[in-house]
């Protein structure tokens, strides 16, 4: 029995060589790797979500390919949000998160401030005192700065 | 002058194709075979057919032809020998770059299933420069189209259930915007 699948098995793979010899004839004979290489070449993390989306098997080799995620990330670094800051005189709870100037980012960029929640309100219910942390939008990580010390902290989605 | 090195390189389906050794060399998957001394009888390259291998030799002989110009105007320029043709070699030399920029940017106008195969054939061959070339061809047909654009383009079915695309869509919603 298991002879016989084997035989089979490479009776098919053999059959899957030949056709990718003669020619290729759809996107998915390129195989997970190659279709890694193009999309490492993507210009933003918004176009390969969007390319993700497009089927399962390409939304699979994203998701399946940690390095691939972390060659992607280290060619493009996080573009900056905004940044948290410590504001004495109002006394608020909560740092208040200044976007990026909107004249200065790309429009994903810009889709990802709109969309993203910076409001840390969740870090209250924990009951905890608020932390750095990045918005809900993994397009990009958050600077945050406080006013006291000084001293930049950074968060990456990835 | 000697004549060039040439290979003899032999695709899947039995085309013989006769090619300068520095055409042949800048796959590193051939460079490689003329290195173990493979090269009797033809290089046989049973993962390429010859429609592919044509192009990707259209590639390799323009290129390599460029590089030995450069080097032959250097070289040229340096000894100071063929005297009245290293100025000419010298602008020949810098209108390659320009030439062999519009010549890729040709190269790669093609439909989606010859460049899935170019695609194949440059990463089995190993041709680091017209992988790259390819890899950022497709990757620009992918810039700035929605999911059903890019479908459309590339022929994919969209296997998701609708509920699943809805779920995908809402959980990314930043990148649609």
């Amino acid at each position: 029995m298991a002879g016989v699948r084997q035989r089979r098995r490479s009776r098919r793979r053999r059959k899957a060589r030949q056709q990718a010899a003669a020619t290729a004839t759809h996107v998915s004979f390129l195989g997970d790797d190659l279709l890694l290489e193009i999309f490492l070449r993507l210009p933003s993390l918004a176009t390969l979500v969007r390319a993700a989306c497009t089927c399962p098997a390409w939304r699979r080799a994203v998701a399946s390919s940690p390095a691939f995620r972390r060659r992607f990330s280290a060619l493009r670094p996080a573009p900056l949000l905004g940044l948290f800051a410590d504001n004495d005189c109002i006394r608020l709870p909560l740092p208040i998160f200044a976007a990026a100037d909107s004249n200065d980012v790309d429009p994903d960029v810009l889709a990802a401030i709109r969309g993203g929640d910076f409001g840390l309100a969740s870090l209250l219910q924990d009951g905890d005192a608020p932390e750095p942390a990045g918005g809900t939008s993994p397009a990009a990580g958050t600077a945050t700065s406080s006013w006291r010390s000084g001293t930049p902290a950074c968060c990456s989605p990835w | 002058m000697a004549s060039p090195a040439m290979v003899t390189l032999i695709s899947s389906d039995d085309a013989r194709f006769e090619v300068t050794e520095a055409a042949a060399t800048m796959s590193q998957t051939i460079r490689h075979m003329i290195e173990d001394g493979c090269t009797d009888g033809g290089i046989p390259l049973p993962n390429v057919p010859a429609r592919t291998l044509a192009k990707v030799l259209e590639y390799c002989n323009k290129h390599a032809a460029a590089t030995a110009a450069e080097s032959s105007a250097a070289g040229g320029a340096a000894a100071g020998s063929d005297s009245g043709s290293s100025s000419s070699a010298d602008s020949a030399g810098k209108d390659d770059g320009v030439d062999l920029a519009s010549f890729d940017k040709a190269f790669v106008e093609v439909d989606t299933d010859t460049l899935y195969d170019l695609l194949l054939a440059a990463n089995y061959l190993d041709v680091k420069t017209l992988l790259d070339l390819c890899c950022q061809k497709v990757a620009d047909m992918i810039r700035g189209k929605t999911p059903e654009q890019i479908r459309q383009t590339f022929g994919i079915k969209n296997d998701f259930s609708p509920e699943e695309e809805e779920k995908i869509r809402k959980e990314n919603q930043w990148a649609f915007e």
